[in-house]
């Protein structure tokens, strides 16, 4: 819909007008867009919250890093993957996209910024906003010539679902490390399949020192709509980011904190990443009796199926009543992308296997 | 004083002093300071000390129990919240809101932020009454824009005069921003002054910034008035307010905007790019604030008004001076009498008196006689507050 533009509306600076528009499914679609797998909370997660809630432990701004003891149980996590980190080095965010965004808007102000490819978009906005200049290139391939500035690894890739293979993470390690970068390493995404080769970059010898490590409680099926995340990394990194977030939004929501706490006290990401993937392989199967081609998912959150035509995909997607990301504009052209649907994931099959027939069969 | 203090902690003031040109740096490091004395009588920091009231903590629990907390919600809010958003502004400030006209945000301070940033282009200039809440400083900056400060004057109790407003006014002008009520001053505009300030805007084609975040808690004979409700006012103005000091939610981070609607559908994308939704359960919290009963909200100013009044005297008693509060819940005060500076002061009435209170270079560089109290406390405690703080002016005087 078009709509007269208001006095206001006339004046948006220019920065603003370089966004696509926000999407706004309606209430009648099922939204398959997002990078992470839906779902419920379980009873004991509810219960937890429920508790917090009604203590009133919820009603006022929380410590501006987040409750202590989930700053705490996200250091003993990073301790536990090789990057001994103390509370005071975490940083409780809203969702990914905050945390993404604050990560990068601090960091890449000004700064030449190194994005391998695929280079999602989801950083898009921090970069234009902080005047990033950005070198895009393959990490397989010849390593750019640098010296300083910010190198964004995305680990698992948030437009394709797979992990950076070891190898490769070392080889940009041993890069950043004689260029002097800085690193923004993304590990937002997940669950991540049991024997998916994931390593955290900040274990990698040398690179703890000059990491920012951004994580998300999104994994959890039904606590992405809970929208809480974290950063952590070394002060150097760490400090401008966790300025700028607190001065944004202060601290993050007190009920999503005490939900992410009983997740990080009380949720198994075995069992979750096995019950996932149980209806990832659904939509798998799905994609095989059609023989449209995929890539092979790294994590169980989501699927990236190849095709030439992705915005005619999308297009019949969402005609079927079921919306996926169209990775033309995701940031990986040629594919879309489709998350795992938890309660609707029959009608979401029936919805997709008509949208496929309808492509194919034109 | 104690040197053996973990890593980053600030006590001397010495350190202090080093954060200090930034205002906000400054009240949280006294914050910090104040956290590590056990029976400080915080007068500080703006979070009601009353409840969240129970129905929306029913609301709440509710959302979580039924699963609706889990599902995903649009990055420009609840439907049904920005659709009672819509329906109170309408009623209660006379603003000709549609559901599409509102954005649900992470509280008030990021719909500030991302109005920033969806405002105001690099050079741009933005006017802001002095003092200031100082987080308007880095939305503003990070922007690339430039603030220029509007005095307000003791002697009309902190009034926004248009005719300053006005004087300010060069090429590079594109919003004026006001806060009525005020933090720091509590003061209200007065109809006369914002329908004249309504008028420059329209004149010099300025967008108005409407921080109504204390809306509710207004004291007559002052008048809350919407600037967006005015005449011709809608299509230039950007009005913000929350959920956080109406219903003591600060916790829960719930905030709005409301403005043309494709000025909201930018924000919304800027949102989108940058902060993402909010949370599905504060949304439900705040769709039972919103739509719930309302009486509570008139207890609460009711207690405010109270403790207010007590302070005045108790402030009269030690020989200091203050604006009239109309609104709000803060005294900004002038403790010039004392002879000792406020930032001096404040800390003087922490370490020693352990009260936490805010000097008035917090809000401003020039307000250096200066304190902002805010009355978050049991009227017991505040009287307690007053004690100390008699006490360590009668060693220091």
């Amino acid at each position: 819909m078009t709509m007269a533009a208001s006095i206001l509306g006339g004046m948006a600076a220019q920065r603003a007008r370089i966004l696509p528009p926000a999407p706004d499914p309606s209430a009648d679609v099922i939204d398959l867009s997002s990078e992470f797998p839906s779902g419920s909370t379980s009873p004991a997660l509810r219960e937890s919250a429920i508790d917090a809630v009604e203590q009133h432990l919820c009603d006022h701004y929380t410590r501006r890093p987040g409750i202590a003891p989930l700053c705490r149980a996200v250091a003993a996590s990073m301790s536990a993957a090789g990057v001994p980190l103390d509370e005071t080095l975490v940083t409780i965010c809203g969702g990914v996209a905050e945390a993404r965004y604050v990560a990068v808007r601090a960091l890449a102000a000004g700064q030449r910024v190194y994005l391998p490819l695929p280079a999602p978009a989801v950083y898009q906005a921090g970069l234009e906003f902080a005047g990033a200049n950005v070198t895009t290139f393959d990490a397989g391939g010849d390593l750019p010539d640098a010296q300083g500035g910010l190198l964004i690894v995305s680990n698992p890739n948030p437009v394709t679902g797979q992990v950076v293979a070891p190898a490769t993470l070392e080889r940009l390690a041993a890069w950043a490390d004689a260029a002097d970068l800085a690193i923004i390493a993304d590990e937002s995404v997940g669950p991540v399949r049991p024997e998916a080769p994931f390593v955290r970059f900040a274990s990698l010898p040398g690179m703890a020192e000059r990491t920012l490590t951004i994580g998300s409680f999104a994994e959890v099926p039904g606590l992405g709509a809970w929208h809480v995340s974290w950063i952590a990394g070394a002060k150097r990194v760490f400090t401008p980011v966790r300025d700028l977030k607190q001065s944004i939004t202060i601290c993050t929501a007190a009920a999503s904190q005490y939900a992410a706490l009983a997740a990080a006290s009380e949720v198994d990401e075995g069992e979750i990443a096995a019950e996932v993937a149980e209806r990832q392989e659904a939509i798998l199967s799905l994609l095989d009796r059609h023989k449209v081609p995929y890539l092979a998912p790294d994590t169980v959150a989501f699927v990236v199926v190849q095709v030439a035509e992705s915005s005619r995909l999308a297009a019949a997607c969402h005609a079927a009543g079921v919306i996926i990301g169209d990775g033309a504009l995701l940031g990986n052209p040629g594919t879309v992308r489709i998350a795992v649907p938890s309660g609707s994931l029959a009608d979401a099959l029936e919805a997709l296997d008509a949208a496929l027939h309808d492509v194919k069969g034109r | 004083m104690s040197k053996h203090h973990a890593p980053g902690q600030i006590v001397t003031p010495d350190e202090l002093r080093a954060v200090a040109a930034d205002g906000t740096k400054l009240r949280y490091a006294l914050m910090e300071l104040a956290g590590q004395i056990p029976d400080a009588i915080t007068l500080g920091r703006g979070d009601p000390d009353l409840n969240t009231p129970e129905h929306v903590i029913a609301a709440a629990r509710a959302a979580i129990l039924d699963g609706r907390a889990d599902l995903p919600v649009p990055v420009a809010g609840l439907p049904a919240l920005r659709e009672a958003v819509a329906e109170n502004l309408r009623r209660d400030n006379g603003i000709p809101v549609q559901r599409d006209d509102i954005l649900i945000t992470d509280g008030g301070q990021e719909a500030l932020y991302l109005l920033m940033q969806t405002l105001l282009d690099p050079g741009d200039e933005i006017l802001v009454p002095d003092p200031r809440y100082t987080s308007y400083d880095e939305a503003i900056h990070q922007a690339g824009a430039r603030m220029v400060l509007v005095p307000t004057y003791p002697e009309d109790n902190f009034d926004l005069r248009a005719a300053e407003v006005e004087a300010a006014i060069t090429p590079k002008t594109k919003a004026i921003l006001i806060i009525s009520p005020s933090n720091p001053t509590s003061a209200v505009v007065s109809r006369a002054n914002l329908t004249a300030i309504a008028e420059i805007a329209r004149r010099h084609n300025l967008i108005v910034i409407s921080d109504e975040i204390y809306e509710k808690y207004v004291y007559a004979p002052a008048e809350q008035i919407s600037v967006a409700g005015l005449p011709g006012m809608f299509e230039r103005t950007v009005t913000l307010g929350g959920f956080s000091k109406t219903y003591a939610m600060t916790g829960w981070r719930v905030g709005y905007v409301a403005a043309p609607a494709d000025f909201i559908a930018a924000l919304t994308a800027v949102k989108a790019a940058t902060t993402g939704p909010l949370s599905a359960v504060s949304q439900y919290a705040a769709l039972a604030a919103a739509t719930g009963p309302q009486d509570v909200v008139a207890e609460y100013r009711e207690i405010y008004r109270r403790r207010i009044e007590l302070m005045k005297h108790g402030l009269a008693d030690l020989g200091f001076s203050f604006g009239e509060p109309q609104g709000a819940f803060f005294v900004y005060t002038n403790a010039a009498s004392s002879g000792i500076p406020a930032f001096e002061l404040s800390y003087l009435l922490l370490r020693e008196g352990h009260v936490l209170i805010f000097p008035g270079t917090a809000f401003g560089e020039k307000w250096v006689d200066w304190l902002r109290i805010s009355v978050l406390q049991p009227e017991d405690q505040l009287a307690l507050a007053l004690e100390r703080m008699a006490g360590v002016l009668a060693r220091h005087r």
